[in-house]
């Protein structure tokens, strides 16, 4: 079968030089690559979410987070200080909205939700960002695009 | 060369570039050259793994506003059809008439009937997205967003499509007429969170 992108993470380029597509699914993985060599995987299967951090060793840490609401597409999961930020969707039949859930060894340290604000149709996972410890949206409503800043700094 | 030849000469000329720009507008012809509007085959059953067999054969074959008639050669036979216009007569169907279709539904509204419209039949069916998000007509009824599986849809009020598969981040693959520049084809989407899609059901799926 063939598998998108956000099911199997695969190699664009190596060393500057673009990958071929055999080249790329034989490379494929489950979790992706992170710059310090480690990867992240994520599972999201009906109210629940599996995060784990994976290094060459095995699994470093990994969390198991479950909701009453339904849970739709994980947005982002990316490493954040020793844990991960990780931006799912909440949804019923009429509504939705964006959760942030800060994780670390002690389980969920901050958390808060967010306006889906996704009027104009985008790439299904382009909405969020981190950089530093701030979260970034990428959202949209009638009256045009914004991108709005979150503080992700647990006190 | 006398003045009578110079005008007949640019007469056909200036015809025969007319007739071009014409052509250019409704160049395709595809449906008329190569469809048909053959009587449905009925069918006792469907399985939701059949029918991503039938919508396979619609991958990559571009996509018909209001249309409905693709062959099986992996290539848009009739592509940069002007956006918008149900009558440029192309290769491909429209996301609903692609459902219709691949659902193996009847023309007659009130029927739960499964119906094998071959691939060339010129076909689209009664029904928009906003219909089918509705769950108007018999073999269609909406269902929680959450319990959809394969070959369910989503349907919002300008557009739907099928699930493949559902992805391990919660996404899921989606096949789908999604437009003229994009074709018929499969695409990660996000639609099971948004609310403006709702999930809607064929009646009648056998097991598998």
């Amino acid at each position: 079968m063939l598998q998108s992108s956000s099911a199997q993470w695969m190699p664009a380029a190596r060393e500057g030089r673009p990958v071929g597509v055999s080249g790329q699914i034989s490379a494929a993985e489950s979790g992706r690559p992170l710059p310090d060599g480690r990867n992240i995987v994520i599972l999201r299967n009906g109210n629940e979410v599996r995060v784990a951090l994976v290094a060459s060793t095995g699994v470093q840490r990994a969390w198991l987070v479950t909701s009453e609401t339904p849970l739709a597409e994980v947005q982002l999961a990316e490493p954040h200080g020793t844990g991960v930020v990780l931006v799912t969707r909440v949804f019923t039949d009429d509504r939705d909205e964006f959760v942030v859930l800060v994780l670390d060894r002690r389980g969920i340290v901050r958390r808060f939700s967010l306006d889906s604000a996704d009027w104009a149709e985008t790439a299904p996972l382009s909405r969020f960002r981190v950089r530093g410890s701030f979260l970034y949206q990428l959202g949209s409503t009638p009256a045009g695009l914004f991108v709005d800043r979150f503080d992700l700094e647990v006190e | 060369m006398s003045y009578v030849w110079k005008f007949l000469v640019a007469f056909v000329v200036a015809f025969s570039l007319a007739g071009a720009g014409t052509a250019g507008a409704y160049h395709t012809q595809w449906v008329a050259q190569n469809c048909n509007y053959a009587a449905p085959t009925p069918t006792s059953y469907i399985t939701r793994d059949g029918s991503i067999t039938v919508a396979l054969y619609a991958r990559n074959e571009g996509y018909q506003w209001a249309g409905g008639c693709w062959n099986d050669n992996d290539v848009d036979d009739s592509p940069g059809d002007p956006k918008s216009d149900p009558n440029t007569g192309g290769e491909g169907a429209d996301c609903s008439g692609f459902t219709f279709k691949v659902w193996r539904e009847a023309l007659d509204e009130s029927s739960t009937a499964f119906h094998q419209w071959w691939r060339l039949r010129y076909i689209h069916g009664p029904y928009t997205a906003q219909r089918f998000k509705n769950g108007d007509g018999a073999p269609n009824y909406p269902l929680s967003k959450s319990a959809a599986i394969k070959m369910d849809a989503y349907a919002s009020a300008t557009h739907m499509g099928m699930i493949y598969v559902t992805n391990p981040d919660g996404t899921d693959q989606i096949i789908e007429a999604l437009g003229e520049s994009y074709g018929t084809n499969i695409w990660t989407r996000a639609y099971r969170g948004n609310s403006s899609y709702s999930a809607v059901r064929r009646l009648g799926w056998s097991q598998s």
